[in-house]
This record gives structure tokens, C-alpha cells and sequence, in this order.
């Protein structure tokens, strides 16, 4: 078969003859190039194996049909669907924000039970130390009042110092954060 | 886009949405997933993948683009996604090869031989992929220029062009072998 190619004034009828083969020219330019092919063997040879073509086509493209049972099984999918999904996740966001905030919560809760309970140690400290205090301050402080004083002052800033460290969490084993 | 969509999607019933959109589009989005993947059982998983992601972001669908062309968006990457998670599985070595498309279209043609069927879409196969698909959509939306443009997302005009390219480029493909065979 001797090929076709298309020249020079042909040649500007080559993508017209393509949508005369699909119908979808323009009837009054589909009138024009048709009296062109009526007169030009080149271009009729074109439209031929163009149209021959297309028919091939046609014919050899599968053309499956959507089963039956499509829309049943995508319905059965999303059903399937753990409930991380389309609008669930904001109710994710939510519930994750929400232990965020019980633990935060917590570690306050626990915080400030240190402190008040490292508050009242301190406090009891100075109550238990004042008796003696007002005994010994008439008088110069004696080497004996002066080590009491001492003691007592020491055990209190330990105490207050443990119980701040407790709910804090900086104790090492007594950490309260999960 | 159909009102009824739209106004249970401006409702935020995005349930009875999402199974009126399934009934309008499937098909559509079957035949662009089959362009794509080739094979019928590939695009109707593919076809399924993309409406459960459509049904994920239809709350978030805005209507900036049509909802035709959004949910066609999601098919190709879909389909496009699973093309590329399926490459190392593929047991020929480059499934863009003309073998490989010879040998996935002898396996979508079923059992009955057909030479020169199958010789066509060893051509086809040799074809860069956006011209394989826009024919393969083309002949699969009984010639329609204006579905091919809408569910590629191309202008007509270049869908016109990529058309008549590939048709073109095929006769020119089949003429050597035609000599051959007369």
C-alpha cells in the first residue's frame, strides 16, 4: 500500500478530515471538506484509513460494563472501615485532646498536693519551733538553744523541700508523670 | 453539579450526598480508572478506592472546581498511585513496555485469540500513556470529546489534538506492518 501523507494545502485538512471521521465539525465546514475529499485522491485515501482506523478501534477497545454489585460492596467497605475515618476525625483530635488535658490535670492535682503538704510541713515546723524560740530570745541565744534552733529549722526546710520535690516530680521514683 | 447534591451538601448530609454522587458517577469514573489501569478488575479496586476517598474529603469539598472534575481528580491520582505501588510487583520488567501492555492487554481480551486485535493494542501500547488513555476514554465514551476533556481535566482543544496525534501515530505504526503481512 502506497502511504499517504498529507502536503502543503492537504495538509490544513488533516485535522478537519479527523473531526469529519468523529462527526464533530461544523456542518458548514464539514461541506467544505467534503467537496475538498470529493476532489483530492490524497485525501480521500486519508479519511479512508483514518475512518479504517477508528473502526479498528473501536471494535478492539474493551468496553467492561461496571458490575452489578458495585455499589453494594463499596457500601459494604465503608461499613467495614475502622472509625478513623472520614468525619471521625475530629472526634479523634477530640478524644486525644481531652486525655492530653486529664493527664495535664493530673500532674497539676498531684503538684499542688506537694506543695500544700510541703506548705503545712514548713508550717508545722515553725509552730513547733516558736515555744522554744520565745523561751530562748528573752536571753542571749546559749549554745544549747542555738543548736535546737538549728535542728529544728533543718528538719523543717527538709521536710518542705522533700514535699516540694514530691509534687514536682523531681524526687527521683517518686515521678508522677505517666 | 446536580442541586440535589448540592443542597444536601450545603445541608451537611453528606451521607445521602456521597450515595447520590456514587449513583451519578460511577460509571464515569469506572471507564476513566479502566483508561488508566487497563485491566477491569484493577479499575473497578481502583474505582472503589477513589469514591472512599471521595466520600473522606466530600466534607471538605468547597466547590471551587466542579464536583465532576474533583472527583475525577481523585480517580486518576488514585489509579496513578496504584500504578506506582504496583511497579516493582510487576513481573515483566517495565510495564510501560510494549510487551508488558501487549501481554496486560491479551490478559483484559480474554480467551478467545484475535490477532489483529491483539496487534492493534500492541500499538496502542507503544504510544506514550496520556495518548493511550485519552483513546482508550475516548472510545470507551462512545466517542465523546467533551467526556474525555472533562474527566482528564485537558481543554478540548488539546484533547482533540492528543487524539488525532495518537490516531494518527498508529495508522503510521500499523503501515510497515501491513506491508509486512500482504
Amino acid at each position: 500500500m502506497k502511504m499517504v501523507t498529507l502536503n502543503g494545502a492537504c495538509e490544513d485538512y488533516e485535522f478537519d478530515v479527523a473531526e469529519l471521521v468523529d462527526h464533530t465539525l461544523a456542518p458548514e465546514k464539514a461541506r467544505i471538506v467534503s467537496l475538498h475529499i470529493a476532489g483530492c485522491a490524497r485525501c480521500r485515501r486519508w479519511r479512508d484509513e483514518y475512518a479504517a482506523m477508528d473502526t479498528r478501534l473501536a471494535h478492539a477497545l474493551p468496553k467492561p460494563r461496571l458490575a452489578a454489585d458495585f455499589e453494594w460492596r463499596l457500601a459494604a467497605r465503608l461499613r467495614a472501615r475502622p472509625p478513623a475515618g472520614r468525619a471521625d476525625t475530629r472526634a479523634v483530635a477530640q478524644r486525644e485532646y481531652a486525655e492530653l488535658m486529664a493527664g495535664l490535670r493530673e500532674r497539676l492535682r498531684s503538684a499542688a498536693v506537694g506543695s500544700i503538704a510541703g506548705a503545712i510541713a514548713a508550717i508545722g515546723c515553725v509552730l513547733a519551733a516558736m515555744p522554744v524560740l520565745i523561751d530562748h530570745l528573752h536571753f542571749s541565744l546559749d549554745a544549747q538553744a542555738s543548736s535546737a534552733l538549728f535542728k529544728i529549722v533543718t528538719a523543717g526546710v527538709t521536710v518542705a523541700a522533700l514535699a516540694w520535690s514530691f509534687g514536682n516530680g523531681v524526687l527521683p521514683g517518686f515521678r508522677l508523670r505517666r | 453539579m446536580d442541586p440535589e447534591i448540592e443542597q444536601h451538601l450545603a445541608a451537611g448530609r453528606h451521607d445521602r450526598a456521597f450515595d447520590l454522587v456514587v449513583g451519578a458517577y460511577k460509571d464515569r469514573v469506572f471507564r476513566l480508572a479502566l483508561s488508566i489501569m487497563k485491566e477491569r478488575a484493577a479499575a473497578e479496586d481502583a474505582a472503589q478506592e477513589a469514591f472512599v476517598r471521595v466520600w473522606k474529603a466530600l466534607p471538605r469539598f468547597d466547590g471551587r472546581a466542579a464536583l465532576g472534575t474533583w472527583i475525577y481528580a481523585i480517580t486518576r491520582n488514585t489509579c496513578l498511585m496504584e500504578l506506582r505501588r504496583r511497579r516493582p510487583t510487576v513481573s515483566l520488567d517495565d510495564p510501560d513496555s510494549p510487551d508488558a501492555q501487549h501481554a496486560a492487554a491479551q490478559i483484559a481480551s480474554g480467551p478467545a485469540p484475535d490477532p489483529e486485535r491483539d496487534n492493534l493494542l500492541r500499538l496502542l501500547g507503544q504510544l506514550p500513556r496520556n495518548q493511550q488513555e485519552a483513546l482508550r476514554l475516548f472510545y470507551l465514551e462512545d466517542r465523546s470529546y467533551e467526556a474525555v476533556a472533562e474527566s482528564l481535566g485537558m481543554p478540548l482543544g488539546t484533547v482533540k489534538n492528543l487524539l488525532h496525534r495518537a490516531r494518527k501515530r498508529l495508522i503510521e505504526l500499523a503501515r510497515p506492518e501491513e506491508v509486512k503481512a500482504a
